[in-house]
């Protein structure tokens, strides 16, 4: 498989709160600091990791939405964070984003035919006649009435309209789609119809995804690879079933944990992970997850620890070896 | 969306506002297109010449004859608030459409680019501000000289900044919004996103302004020519009219009263039609 997207030591800064116009030495938080992972064309990667560790803000850096501060996003082979426009251009017309919420995704002015029409017009994907039968097609490749190109966004459900985005997505013809938690916000008999729906367009057009997530069992159904992100950083990263089975890293442990299972015997861990996520404004030294870790070694607060490749997996800890 | 939270029996809520603001809307409309068609037909409606001096028919109470009275050139007063009506409708719309252009484009562009550009507007805007409306209005008014096309410079100059603000605020919004974002990441030009996408859903707000707006910019309007700056005499115009009226306020109140009557129902009218607006559109939003 060729590699389709590749990032290496991706860093995302923005302004802190309090930085004003004539404030004199600005501070800035690192929201992505030093992010690396790799997609192959057709492959799903799950990307996992708490609210606020990074996740969108890596994505949209990814799609060149963010300002990147350093490191590399190859998308093709050709480095994006340093694109020209027209570079830019080729990422645009290859990529698409599905998102969060599904009724703020689209502009609730427009209908629904429009809002696909309009990127295939303003992306000149198909001669100005065939636009309504695309839209048609379209919409009925995501499972939607061909009817509803007359709608506005309101008159319609939660999971129509993530319909809605998804068929916006695929108007692009992308080989890449980055999906933003998007059946976050949806009802649990919902969020399966999508999933399901993106599985089968995935088989159907090789699309490689990179799925955002921060409910690890939806990773399980759909990913090939899972990445796990804390603070800005991916932590690990490999196939899906080796991490869930014998995750290397504590932060990776701690999650599958704490995976709500609909086996009732199970017991859930008291407190599998103490405490919040520092603030990216002040970072802990040396290894950033040391303060909650179990296991963690004096070692681990002075010094970054180490990253350890095996064979398809990938983790950073000082701990080489599979935890028990 | 806004209910009342004080509870009104239903039936008054009914008559008043069927619910929806549909009567405010309908009643605000009812009064400005009648002032509309007014001023459209006023050489067939008026029943005299409203700059036709007549002596011996000075300052003549209302009657038959001249309904509104006359006033001191012994002008027929229906006659002449017939004919305003073109100069005050005209003032209240060409005075808003100025300033909601001016202040809508450097509201938006402003908010969406951000940075440097909108800290430098938004000062501007601050200065503006600083001085009272009238106040600033007169001076830009006194320097260009008296005229209604001085009048619309004057209201242009000075009344864009509460567009600007109103819009830019809710551009700040929206540009954040995760559809401003999936249009970035289809590759849609920032032109198309600004104009195409927020616009559209940031300009409510900015349309019902206008209409309480066009309230002001109409009472501006006749204050400016009340103190002799706007339009000018002999020309048909309610302000100047009450202006002219006021020395004769106790021995002829109808050379005041009838064309103020008039200068309060268009008002009204608009804001009526403001709630209305308001109320129909804020639901779809």
């Amino acid at each position: 498989m060729t590699t389709l997207l590749q990032v290496n030591d991706l860093q995302v800064q923005f302004p802190a709160a309090g930085s004003g116009l004539f404030s004199l030495r600005p501070r800035k938080v690192s929201a992505v600091n030093g992010a690396s992972l790799h997609l192959a064309a057709g492959e799903t990667l799950g990307l996992v990791g708490e609210s606020g560790c990074g996740k969108s803000t890596l994505a949209r850096a990814i799609l060149h939405l963010n300002p990147v501060a350093g490191g590399q996003v190859l998308f093709d082979g050709i480095d994006m964070a340093q694109g020209s426009q027209a570079d830019i251009a080729r990422l645009r017309h290859e990529t698409a984003m599905i998102f969060q919420d599904p009724y703020t995704a689209l502009n609730p002015r427009q209908r629904i035919g429009d809002i696909i029409a309009e990127v295939l017009r303003v992306q000149r994907k198909v001669p100005e006649a065939q636009v309504p039968a695309r839209v048609a097609e379209l919409l009925s490749l995501v499972g939607l009435r061909p009817e509803l190109a007359e709608r506005k966004p309101r008159s319609l459900s939660g999971g129509q309209c993530q319909r809605v985005g998804i068929a916006r997505a695929l108007a692009v013809e992308p080989r890449l789609i980055i999906a933003d938690e998007c059946v976050a916000a949806l009802d649990v008999s919902i969020q399966g119809q999508i999933i399901n729906l993106l599985l089968e367009l995935r088989e159907r057009m090789n699309l490689a995804m990179l799925f955002i997530t921060h409910d690890l069992t939806v990773v399980r159904r759909l990913c090939d690879r899972v990445a796990v992100m804390y603070l800005g950083r991916i932590v690990e990263e490999g196939p899906v079933h080796e991490v869930f089975d014998a995750p290397r890293h504590p932060y990776t442990a701690a999650l599958i944990q704490s995976i709500a299972d609909i086996d009732p015997a199970r017991r859930l861990p008291e407190q599998p992970l103490p405490g919040e996520p520092p603030s990216p404004l002040h970072l802990p030294t040396g290894c950033a997850f040391h303060p909650r870790c179990t296991r963690a070694l004096p070692a681990c607060r002075e010094s970054t620890p180490p990253t350890h490749s095996l064979g398809t997996r990938r983790h950073t800890c000082v701990h080489p070896e599979p935890l028990s | 969306m806004s209910s009342p939270s004080i509870a009104i029996p239903s039936r008054w809520r009914l008559r008043w506002n069927l619910g929806d603001g549909r009567l405010t809307l309908y009643f605000g409309l009812a009064i400005v297109l009648g002032w509309g068609l007014l001023a459209l037909l006023a050489p067939w409606v008026a029943p005299y010449d409203p700059l036709l001096q007549n002596g011996d028919l000075r300052l003549m109470a209302p009657s038959l004859a001249h309904p509104f009275g006359t006033d001191n050139f012994g002008r027929d007063i229906l006659s002449r608030v017939i004919w305003g009506a073109r100069i005050d409708l005209q003032m209240a719309l060409v005075g808003v459409i100025f300033p909601f252009l001016l202040g809508t484009c450097i509201g938006a562009i402003s908010g969406y680019i951000g940075g440097r550009l909108d800290a430098v507007c938004m000062r501007l805007i601050d200065i503006v501000l600083a001085f009272p409306f009238l106040v600033l209005m007169l001076a830009i008014m006194a320097i260009l000289g008296p005229g209604l096309g001085s009048f619309y410079i004057a209201m242009a100059l000075v009344g864009w900044v509460s567009y600007a603000r109103l819009i830019r605020s809710q551009i700040l919004i929206l540009k954040e919004s995760d559809f401003a974002l999936a249009a970035r990441s289809l590759g849609f030009s920032h032109r198309r996103i600004l104009f195409g996408h927020l616009m559209p859903n940031a300009l409510f707000s900015s349309v019902v302004f206008c209409m309480s707006d066009a309230v002001l910019v109409l009472l501006n309007g006749a204050a400016v020519s009340y103190l002799g700056l706007g339009v000018q005499p002999p020309t048909a115009e309610w302000g100047t009219m009450v202006a002219e009226g006021q020395s004769f306020i106790t021995s002829a109140w109808w050379i005041c009263t009838f064309p103020g009557l008039a200068v309060v129902t268009l008002a009204m009218g608009f804001s009526l039609l403001a709630d209305g607006v308001a109320e129909r559109l804020g639901d779809r939003s």
